[in-house]
């Protein structure tokens, strides 16, 4: 069966219409890679109004094209600017940037892109072999079991996504508060609804995502002005040297791709602290007068950060695909577009939607493949797409963020709901409240809500008993004395 | 650091997880569970964050996030934009109201010439045409037209 879904995916994914979909993909997240201030989160969320009638092969095509090539493509402004184009490219800063103003960008570069493509890679492996590995284990949960999962995936994202995990809870419970407006999904009682015959059918997720992701990064980037200031940077010669250096730190790559694999596989961890721990242990790795070097231009401190990050892609979509749970905010986007597009993650991705989850894999390696090629290409005319003023940009967003919202539910009160959620969003930005818990509690809550009244009404509250809920609970237990003990030892 | 801010939204998750529990008691069971047992745990929380705020808040009473004056002036430009393109969406629909808040911001905020910022307002009219009348995507033609009889 499983070669069958190989097969039939490889079939799918060589066709125009994905191909096509990759290569816009592979443009757009270029763009929003090189450009700082434009996040992958954000580039998704732009493109949800314009997959509803597109086939799921070509959706997720551009989507996690976009994923891989902003994963690349943030190398640049991390090295010309000293500015991550995306969060996770905040730890190739460190050494980078002084790469750069040694004049050894092109060697660093090229490193970086290189091994960008070969995390990327081991990334999608990682995936592709997981996949039929999980099957039974993904089939041995019933609904006491995906109950217990969605909360523990809830508790995880809110206590590790934001230095305020209190703050983050409660904006989970928030998010599972928002997704029980509407009809009652046992007896259809409005709920929450005050009357409005527009809320009966639920809050629909795009005008949400807009309002508390985009328009939040609309107003930052008025705050920021200018995206990047000018700086001199001698580009340097070193094509060459940058492949020697990946080939003599082959195993940092490989190692470095595998923290990134497992960073971005447990939800609340994802790329950014892989590619910080990929960091630590290059630096651990090394002794003396070498160490000394790190934060100074020494390669390996890009080398290694860059293959983690690109490398967690990967293994971000593990539990999201094998579970439904979304490891961090991309991931939690990405599961609104699969509801968008009627497909709920789980086991159905592991049975009947094999060949989409293959194709995925498939997508990921041309991705990150074809996202280096085109770095390598462009590196000099793309390191002035920095200078835009980020002015030019904010109609555009708002366009995009108005016209999107609309589609999604066309009603004028979807409008007023976006610039509310917007709001909302901007305050929880400002207050450094985790954002991801509220989307992923959000979309979970109806999920979590089902299962809870199955395994009520099949084993009373005595479902906590099972096994898998039992481990799960021991998990939860064990994730809050961490934090509470951590955060008291910080105190 | 807890600061007032944070407290008034602490107070306004407690309000809406309060509100929750209430309206679940007129409901059965299968309808008041999950929103009760929702607004149970949030409540919990915010009673409990809100207890850790009000430690510090006096201390930090004058200590807003760090924003200087011109990312302050900054944010306040972006929220009247921001209002802006919402209303004249509201007020004119999307193809009118886009296209001249598009132009209005391009021409004072941007401050780019006048061809540069009718061709960028056209782009953006150009692209709600097509999703119209070429793609005929329903999209919203405005308060003030639906007075019109």
């Amino acid at each position: 069966m499983a070669l069958d879904a190989l097969y039939e995916a490889i079939r799918i994914t060589f066709t125009l219409p994905v191909l096509g979909g990759m290569l816009l993909g592979l443009l757009i997240g270029l763009v929003f890679g090189a450009v700082p201030g434009l996040t992958t989160v954000l580039g998704i969320v732009l493109l949800l109004p314009f997959i509803w009638t597109m086939s799921p092969f070509v959706a997720f095509a551009i989507m996690l094209s976009l994923v891989s090539a902003v994963h690349t493509s943030n190398t640049f402004p991390a090295f010309f600017f000293n500015v991550p184009g995306s969060p996770s490219a905040a730890a190739t800063i460190l050494d980078g940037y002084p790469m750069a103003r040694n004049g050894d960008a092109a060697r660093g570069l090229t490193a970086a892109f290189i091994v960008s493509a070969v995390g990327g890679v081991i990334g999608a492996l990682v995936l592709f072999i997981a996949l039929p590995v999980l099957q039974p284990v993904v089939l041995a949960f019933a609904a006491p079991e995906r109950f217990m999962l969605v909360v523990l995936g809830i508790l995880m994202i809110s206590f590790l996504s934001g230095s305020k995990p209190l703050k983050g809870l409660m904006a989970g419970a928030f998010g599972l508060w928002l997704g029980t407006v509407g009809q009652d999904p046992q007896l259809g009682v409005p709920r929450f609804t005050f009357g409005e015959d527009y809320l009966l059918d639920g809050l629909n997720t795009v005008p949400l995502v807009m309002g508390v992701f985009a328009l939040p990064e609309v107003v930052a980037l008025a705050i920021r002005g200018r995206i990047a200031e000018r700086t001199h940077v001698d580009m340097g010669e070193g094509f060459w040297p940058g492949v020697r250096a990946c080939i003599a730190n082959r195993w940092l790559v490989v190692r470095s791709a595998l923290v990134g694999v497992i960073g971005g596989a447990i939800p609340g961890i994802g790329g950014t602290a892989a590619a910080f721990y990929a960091y630590g242990m290059a630096m651990q790795g090394n002794k003396g007068a070498h160490r000394d070097k790190f934060g100074k231009g020494e390669i390996k401190g890009v080398i290694a950060p860059e293959s983690a990050n690109n490398a967690s892609a990967g293994g971000e979509l593990v539990p999201l695909l094998a579970f439904g749970v979304p490891g961090g905010a991309t991931t939690a986007v990405l599961l609104a577009a699969f509801l968008i597009l009627g497909i709920n993650p789980g086991p159905a991705m592991l049975g009947e939607k094999l060949s989409l989850s293959f194709s995925m894999v498939i997508v990921l390696v041309l991705a990150n493949l074809l996202a280096t090629a085109a770095c390598i290409a462009v590196t000099r005319p793309a390191a002035r797409i920095a200078f835009l003023r980020s002015n030019l940009l904010i109609p555009v967003l708002l366009l995009f963020v108005l016209f999107g919202s609309y589609v999604a539910y066309p009603h004028p009160y979807t409008l007023v709901l976006t610039l509310a959620f917007g709001a909302l969003g901007y305050v929880m930005m400002r207050l450094d409240w985790a954002r991801p818990p509220m989307l992923v509690g959000f979309i979970l809550g109806p999920l979590a809500e089902n299962n809870l009244a199955i395994s009520m009404a099949s084993h009373g509250i005595w479902f906590l008993l099972r096994p898998i809920p039992l481990v799960l609970l021991a998990l939860m237990a064990l994730i809050i004395v961490v934090v509470v003990r951590r955060r008291a030892g910080r105190a | 650091m807890s600061t007032p801010r944070e407290l008034a939204l602490t107070a306004g998750a407690a309000v809406v997880f309060g509100g929750a529990i209430v309206a679940g008691i007129d409901w059965e069971l299968p309808t008041a569970m999950f929103p009760m047992t929702i607004g149970a745990v949030g409540l919990a929380l915010t009673l409990w964050s809100g207890a850790a705020d009000m430690r510090t808040w006096r201390e930090n009473r004058d200590a807003a996030a760090p924003m200087s004056e011109e990312d302050r002036a900054r944010a306040r430009g972006s929220f009247i934009w921001i209002g802006v393109f919402f209303g004249a969406v509201l007020l004119i629909g999307f193809q009118w109201g886009l296209s001249l808040a598009a132009l209005a911001f391009y021409r004072l905020e941007a401050r780019l010439g006048w061809i540069a910022a009718m061709l960028s307002a056209a782009a953006c009219g150009a692209f709600l045409y097509i999703a119209a009348h070429v793609l005929t995507i329903p999209l919203y033609t405005g308060f003030i037209p639906d007075l019109i009889p």
